[in-house]
């Protein structure tokens, strides 16, 4: 027992006043630590990943994991017999050069406190960033993970998230989208008004209010374009936009409307050679020239 | 409809048919909703059947915590204090329960869902719409598709009021059932713009059954609030 009492208190080198006890309390304090901050993990994602926003969660697990590391960290400093003020003097010189060096560091750092102060994104958030478009997979002290639509991993320093413009596409609860469909103009657009207007209202996730707005908006060279502006939860625009637009084709399609094709009309000066088909493959004879015209050919 | 089963459980009603089967040693839950059928596999060895209504937020997808009900207004004089009777859409939820602990299965609904903002697109909330008639006494329901919502309303403001919207959050909602659903809910108007409401954890009737709710399940206790300030517009 007193060998084991000596070699606890035994400095671990001549250089240091670190005893083999301190150094075995350390790692017991440190992995104490760990194994606290692991459990807590686990506990708080089985309690709250179903009760609290998957962001949120992650906020507060890092404050669980950096606070359980700034505890521990009190705990061991003074074994390591830190002079503060000893340190602050002589190390002034060096903490100079040290804060020149990592200046873009500092730069990200801060950019960070403040982005997590002003929290214009947060995790899972559908944004954009400079030349960079994706969801915000972790906020860290220094950089921003964004996982692109193509699942690229993306890491932008903090600073250039902090000076970029940045879009936010769920910010809000509830965004706007729109469609211009072409109708031709032979058809009744009241008709087809009506028909869109119907497909909004049985969708769940159209909303009510604030209400579409469906109107004549063009009278365009080859289709009269009604303007469709719908607005849905941020959250899921995309797959109301997507379902929207088809069951919208299909429904005028049903009731006769179809959307047009570019279309010219031509006429010719001089009757033309042989026989014109027209779309159900029928040949028929010629159409009768126009009246004379001083022009050329002219296409309208 | 409503109530507690034995794994053997089949109902059968005007195209719409609800049961488990025993099938290979296994249960199988099958619902038939306009021609639609949906079929989950049960690995367990026996249990309950609980169906009953439960908060109407759960179609087609989980997109708010919120139900508005929209009604033709009502002017209401300072200080008075009047229950009015409207209708709340009914979701029904499946639950298997076992061994202490319970799942859901299935929701499914007979209505059409369709969501609305309240408020603005930046301060508002996403909420489930369902548009009632007033009563000032209990009315005839569909309690396949409409639950009871009595409403007491009091006006503390000291000048008229025009309430056409009522929202409740999901998290305050206590339905209860019998035959049909009911809820009973309060709102307590500040000013022209400016509404607190909630529910009362109490029956209509008595005899009536509380349903397992899906929202209270999911809350932290002393975090969500159950009552909701309708601060943009009543």
């Amino acid at each position: 027992m007193n060998g084991l009492n000596f070699s606890l208190n035994a400095p671990v080198s001549s250089l240091s006043p670190i005893t083999w006890g301190h150094l075995l309390y350390i790692s017991l304090v440190a992995v104490v630590a760990v194994v606290i901050a692991k459990v807590l993990t686990i506990y708080l994602k089985k309690g709250l990943t179903d009760k609290i926003k998957r962001s949120q969660l992650d906020m507060l697990l890092k404050i669980v994991n950096y606070g359980i590391g700034i505890i521990a960290f009190l705990v061991i400093l003074p074994y390591f017999q830190v002079d503060l003020s000893g340190l602050l003097v002589a190390g002034g010189f060096a903490s100079l050069v040290i804060g020149i060096a990592s200046q873009s560091v500092l730069g990200n750092l801060m950019s960070g406190i403040f982005l997590i102060i002003e929290r214009p994104i947060a995790i899972g958030d559908n944004i954009n960033i400079g030349d960079v478009s994706g969801n915000v997979a972790d906020i860290n002290i220094i950089s921003t993970i964004i996982k692109t639509y193509d699942g690229i991993y993306v890491r932008v320093p903090n600073e250039t998230v902090f000076t970029s413009p940045i879009t936010n596409y769920v910010a809000h609860v509830a965004r706007r989208f729109e469609y211009t469909v072409g109708i031709p103009y032979a058809a009744d657009a009241t008709l087809a008004i009506g028909i869109i207007r119907q497909v909004i209202q049985d969708h769940p996730l159209a909303l009510r209010e604030p209400s579409p707005s469906v109107y004549v908006d063009e009278l365009a060279d080859n289709s009269v374009n009604i303007m469709v502006r719908i607005w849905a939860p941020s959250t899921d625009w995309w797959d109301v936009r997507t379902e929207l637009l088809w069951t919208i084709k299909a429904e005028l399609e049903k009731n006769g409307i179809d959307v047009p094709f570019p279309q010219r009309e031509v006429w010719f000066r001089n009757e033309l050679q042989g026989g014109i088909s027209i779309k159900q493959g029928k040949p028929v004879s010629p159409p009768p020239p126009p009246p004379p015209t001083e022009e050329p050919d002219k296409t309208i | 409809m409503y109530g507690t089963y034995g794994f053997a459980f089949h109902y059968e009603k005007d195209g719409f048919s609800i049961g488990i089967d025993q099938e290979n040693g296994r249960y199988v839950y099958r619902r038939t909703l306009d021609g639609r059928t949906r079929e989950r596999t049960l690995i367990s060895s026996g249990g309950r059947v609980i169906v009953n209504p439960v908060e109407p937020l759960n179609l087609p997808k989980e997109v708010s915590s919120h139900l508005l009900v929209e009604f033709e207004p009502i002017s209401i004089e300072p200080g008075a204090r009047e229950t009015i009777f409207l209708t709340f859409p009914i979701e029904v939820a499946v639950f298997v329960a076992a061994k202490g602990n319970y799942e859901v299965v299935d929701i499914f609904s007979w209505n059409r869902q369709k969501y609305t903002l309240y408020g603005l697109s930046d301060r508002g909330v996403i909420a489930r719409w369902w548009g009632s008639k007033v009563s000032f006494s209990p009315p005839l329901l569909n309690p396949l598709r409409e639950g009871l919502l009595s409403l007491a309303i009091t006006n503390t403001a000291n000048h008229w009021v025009d309430v056409s919207r009522l929202v409740l959050d999901g998290f305050g909602m206590k339905i209860y059932y019998e035959d049909s659903a009911t809820m009973r809910a309060w709102m307590r108007i500040a000013s022209t713009m400016v509404a607190e409401t909630g529910c009362y954890d109490a029956p209509s009737s008595e005899g009536q059954h509380k349903s397992l709710e899906l929202y209270t399940a999911r809350s932290i206790a002393g975090i969500e609030r159950s009552r909701y300030m309708m601060d943009q517009g009543i």
